[in-house]
């Protein structure tokens, strides 16, 4: 159950990601702190995604 | 960096279209949605530290299930303020020599361009209002449009050279109506022939205010003479 949990998860945050990365591609001009925003959302992304697989093998 | 607005580098411009200002918002305002994002985060996660630490849950199995719930949650709360902000970080207002362009997302997948004329701007509003403007030199600016529409922008920086920029453009626009206007003059022989020819049977005619005040109080005082 968890792991079908997590999975429609990841789907929908996985495409909710792609849509928003898709619009940064087309962007009409560039941003100051859209780097930054790249940035700390990456580190944040990935350390939650590591933590929830760690702790779902764990379960 | 400081209380500069960054140089734009629009895809969109016209034909001798270009950039006079780029209307930006003050540094803070960028730190808002990051510092919403950290508090949504840190703090549920002390909760669970002092909960799983202090004794609260002894089941390994269940501290293992809250702690999942919680990547999780820290998974969705990660991908939703990352859509905010990149949704903030690509809206923007900029005004060019031809018109004042007002673009960015909502949600996933709305987007908002809307360019306003000069001639179709009402009035154009800068209020200095918040702690901000009083620590740095913000404001809220407020154009109002022609179909009674109200755009704002908050915090901005630089709102002196927003209103500059704003009278540059209305001015360009201005005087090249005034341009097309004359050689429109030139074409069709000016207009006072043209209102001439529109009031050719009151000619030599001359209007006096008195006359028609006169005639106006007759006619009333005979409507009501009607009603008796």
């Amino acid at each position: 159950m968890w792991y079908l949990l997590s999975f429609i998860l990841l789907l929908i945050l996985g495409v909710c990601v792609l849509i928003t990365l898709n619009k940064v591609k087309r962007e009409i001009y560039n941003p100051y702190y859209l780097r930054h925003v790249l940035a700390g959302s990456a580190f944040f992304g990935v350390l939650f995604l590591a933590l929830s697989l760690y702790f779902l093998f764990q379960l | 960096m400081g209380l500069r607005s960054h140089k734009i580098i629009l895809k969109s411009l016209r034909e001798g279209e270009e950039v006079l200002h780029n209307c930006s918002g003050h540094p803070l305002m960028h730190l808002r949605l990051p510092l919403l994002f950290a508090m949504s985060v840190f703090l549920p996660f002390l909760a669970l530290f002092f909960l799983s630490t202090g004794g609260g849950i002894d089941d390994v199995g269940a501290r293992n299930v809250l702690w999942f719930l919680y990547s999780c949650y820290g998974l969705i709360m990660t991908t939703y303020f990352f859509v905010r902000c990149v949704n903030a970080q690509l809206s923007g207002c900029v005004i060019t020599n031809q018109r004042l362009l007002r673009f960015g997302y909502k949600g996933l997948s709305q987007i908002i361009e809307r360019e306003i004329l000069p001639n179709k701007v009402e009035d154009f509003k800068v209020e200095k209002k918040g702690l901000l403007s009083l620590l740095s030199d913000t404001a809220y600016v407020y154009i109002f449009t022609a179909n009674g529409e109200r755009e704002v922008l908050r915090n901005v920086i630089q709102a002196r050279e927003i209103q500059e920029a704003f009278s540059k453009m209305v001015k360009l626009h201005h005087q090249s109506n005034q341009g097309s206007s004359a050689g429109q003059k030139q074409k069709t022989g000016g207009e006072a022939a043209w209102i001439d020819d529109a009031l050719g049977q009151s000619k030599g005619k001359v209007f006096d205010v008195e006359e028609q005040r006169e005639e106006m109080i007759k006619d009333i005082g005979e409507v009501f003479k009607r009603k008796d």
